[in-house]
C-alpha cells in the first residue's frame, strides 16, 4: 500500500489538534462545574453547619417536649402548631392541586388552559407577606376567622397550590398517550380514567408535589404573622384560637436579650432545618423508585 | 329483519383533517368470526378506518369524518360510546400495558363494566388469559408487573385484556409489527383461533401475514379501498406502488 490509499492522513491530523482544543474547552467546563458545586455545597454545609453548632449545644429533650412562649419553656407547642398549620394548608392545596392538575393535563383546552396555568404561575410570583396581608384583611377580618388555625392554614394552603399543581401536572402528562388510548378502547369514560388509571398513576409524583410544598410551607413565616399569630400552650380547634409556628419562635426569640430565648430560637432552627431535609429525602426516594 | 351482509359495514366513509384527506369514500363489509384483513402500506389511513369503527377517532378532536359506519347495522354514533368500545375490542401496534400487575390488566376492562365478585373476577382473568395464550406462561406470576414480561407475551397480555370484556369484533392494529418471528406466529396462530368465537379485523402492512391468516383481504391505499381484481385499477399511475403489494396478494 502507499501513501496514496491515505489521502485522509494528513486531515486527520488536523483533526487531532482540533480535538486537543476541545479536550481543552471540555476541561474549562468541567473546572466550572465543579467551581460552582463547591460554592454550592459549601453554602448548604455552612448554613447546615451554623444551625447544627448553634442548635445541637442548647437543645434539650426538655426543650422538645414542654410548651414555651419565645422567651421561656419549650418548642413542643410550636412544633405541634407549625405540623397543625401545615395539614391544615394540605387540606386546601392537595384536592385543588390534585384536580386542578388532571383539568390542566386532560380536559382543558388551549385557551382555559393557558389562562389557568397563567394564574397559578402569577400565585406563585406574590409575595409572601402580601397572602398574609390578604389572610389577615379576607378571612381574619372580614371573614371574622380570627387569628386561628383555619386562617393560617388556608393562607398557607394557597402558597401550596401551585407546587402541588405544577408537579402533579407533569406526572399526569408523562403517562403515555397510549396507555389512556388502552383504557378508552375497552370502553372507560373520562371519569374512570381520572380515577382508575391517571391518579393511580401519578401518586408518586403527586406525593413530590404534596412532600415539596410541605417541606417550602413549613418554612414560610410571612403568611403567618397575620393570621396565625401565636400561642403561648397548644392549639385545639380550628377556630377561636392562634397557633404557634417554628419560624416565629426563630425570628422573634432571636431578638431577645436572654440567653435562654436565643438558645430557643437556635433550636427551633434545628428542628426545623432536620424536618425539611427528612422530608425532602424522603420525596427524592419516592421519585427515585417510580 | 334484513340480514345484514357484514357485522360492520362502512359506507362512503371520509375522514380529513384541515390540512389532508385521510380516507375516501370508503366502503368496507367486516364479515362475522373470520378474519378480515385490511393491507396497506404505511399512511394509507388503516389505522384511522378501524378507529372510526369503536370511535376512538373521537379522540382526536381535529378529525372530520362523513358518510357512515354501521355495526349490526345501526350507525356506530347511536351506540353509547362505551358499550360500542366494550363490543368492539382494539388491540393496539405496539404493546400498551398498564404499569400494573398482570392480574390487574386483565381484571381493568371487565371492572369499568360491572360490578363483580372476587371469584367471578378470578374466573374471566383465567379465562381470557387462556383464550390469548398466555395462561401457562404467567400462571404463577399474576401479581406481577405486566411491564416484566417480553414484548410478545404483553400483546398476548393486551389481547387478553381486550378479550376480557367479552367483546364482538377484536380489532388488531398491526399487532405483530415490533415482534420477533416466534412472538409473531404465536400470536398469528391465535388469530386463527380466535375467528371461531370472534370477528377479527386485522390491520397489517406484512403480506406474508395477510395470506397465512386471512379470510378475506381488503387494500387501502391512499386512503381509498382499491379493487384489487379490477386489472384496469392497476393501471391508473398513482396506484403504481400498490402494485408491489397486488402482486403478493395474488399469490
Amino acid at each position: 500500500m502507499t501513501e496514496a490509499d491515505f489521502p485522509a492522513g494528513r486531515d486527520l491530523a488536523g483533526y487531532e489538534s482540533k480535538y486537543d482544543r476541545r479536550v481543552i474547552s471540555d476541561m474549562i467546563v468541567r473546572i466550572i462545574g465543579y467551581v460552582i458545586l463547591a460554592f454550592m455545597s459549601g453554602l448548604l454545609l455552612a448554613i447546615v453547619g451554623f444551625v447544627a453548632l448553634k442548635g445541637l449545644g442548647v437543645m434539650t429533650v426538655k426543650m422538645l417536649t414542654t410548651v414555651g412562649n419565645t422567651q421561656t419553656g419549650g418548642l413542643a407547642n410550636a412544633i405541634a402548631g407549625t405540623w397543625e398549620l401545615v395539614l391544615t394548608g394540605l387540606l386546601l392545596a392537595v384536592p385543588v392541586g390534585m384536580f386542578g392538575a388532571l383539568y390542566l393535563s386532560e380536559y382543558s383546552s388551549r385557551v382555559s388552559g393557558g389562562v389557568l396555568r397563567l394564574f397559578v404561575d402569577v400565585l406563585t410570583s406574590i409575595p409572601s407577606i402580601v397572602l398574609g396581608l390578604f389572610g389577615y384583611l379576607v378571612l381574619v377580618i372580614q371573614l371574622g376567622l380570627g387569628y386561628s388555625l383555619i386562617a393560617g392554614g388556608v393562607t398557607l394552603g394557597v402558597m401550596m397550590i401551585p407546587y402541588v399543581l405544577r408537579i402533579s401536572e407533569i406526572s399526569y402528562s408523562n403517562i403515555p398517550r397510549q396507555t389512556r388510548e388502552a383504557a378508552y378502547a375497552l370502553g372507560a369514560d373520562n371519569f374512570q380514567i381520572s380515577f382508575r388509571l391517571l391518579i393511580p398513576q401519578a401518586r408518586a409524583g403527586i406525593l413530590t408535589g404534596v412532600l415539596l410544598a410541605v417541606s417550602i410551607a413549613a418554612g414560610e413565616t410571612a403568611q403567618l404573622l397575620y393570621t396565625a399569630l401565636f400561642n403561648n400552650g397548644y392549639t385545639t380547634s380550628f377556630l377561636g384560637q392562634p397557633v404557634a409556628y417554628l419560624t416565629y419562635v426563630v425570628y422573634y426569640s432571636l431578638q431577645q436579650n436572654t440567653v435562654y430565648a436565643r438558645s430557643m430560637a437556635y433550636s427551633a432552627a434545628l428542628v426545623l432545618v432536620t424536618s425539611i431535609f427528612s422530608i425532602l429525602l424522603v420525596s427524592k426516594y419516592i421519585s427515585r423508585i417510580r | 329483519m334484513i340480514r345484514m351482509p357484514g357485522i360492520i359495514e362502512v359506507r362512503d366513509l371520509n375522514v380529513a383533517t384541515d390540512r389532508q384527506q385521510i380516507l375516501s369514500n370508503v366502503h368496507l363489509t367486516i364479515k362475522e368470526n373470520a378474519v378480515n384483513t385490511i393491507v396497506g402500506p404505511s399512511g394509507s389511513g388503516k389505522s384511522t378506518l378501524i378507529r372510526t369503527f369503536n370511535r376512538l377517532t373521537e379522540l382526536y378532536p381535529k378529525l372530520r369524518q362523513n358518510g357512515q359506519v354501521l355495526f349490526h347495522g345501526k350507525d356506530v354514533r347511536d351506540y353509547r360510546v362505551i358499550s360500542l368500545r366494550r363490543r368492539i375490542g382494539l388491540v393496539f401496534q405496539k404493546p400498551n400495558p398498564f404499569p400494573a400487575s398482570i392480574y390487574d390488566n386483565v381484571a381493568f376492562g371487565p371492572k369499568l363494566h360491572m360490578k363483580l365478585t372476587r371469584t367471578k373476577l378470578d374466573e374471566i382473568v383465567h379465562d381470557s388469559l387462556v383464550s390469548a395464550g398466555l395462561y401457562d406462561e404467567v400462571k404463577h406470576l399474576l401479581d406481577k408487573s405486566a411491564l416484566e414480561l417480553s414484548g410478545g407475551q404483553q400483546q398476548r397480555l393486551c389481547i387478553a385484556r381486550a378479550l376480557a370484556v367479552q367483546p364482538e369484533v377484536l380489532m388488531m392494529d398491526e399487532p405483530t409489527s415490533s415482534l420477533d418471528p416466534i412472538a409473531k406466529g404465536k400470536i398469528e396462530d391465535l388469530m386463527m383461533e380466535l375467528r371461531n368465537q370472534y370477528t377479527v379485523v386485522l390491520v397489517t402492512h406484512d403480506m406474508g401475514q395477510a395470506n397465512r391468516v386471512s379470510d378475506s383481504i381488503d387494500l387501502l391505499y391512499n386512503g381509498r379501498i382499491v379493487d384489487y381484481d379490477k386489472a384496469e385499477v392497476m393501471k391508473m399511475p398513482e396506484f403504481e406502488q400498490a402494485k408491489h403489494f397486488v402482486m403478493k396478494l395474488a399469490k
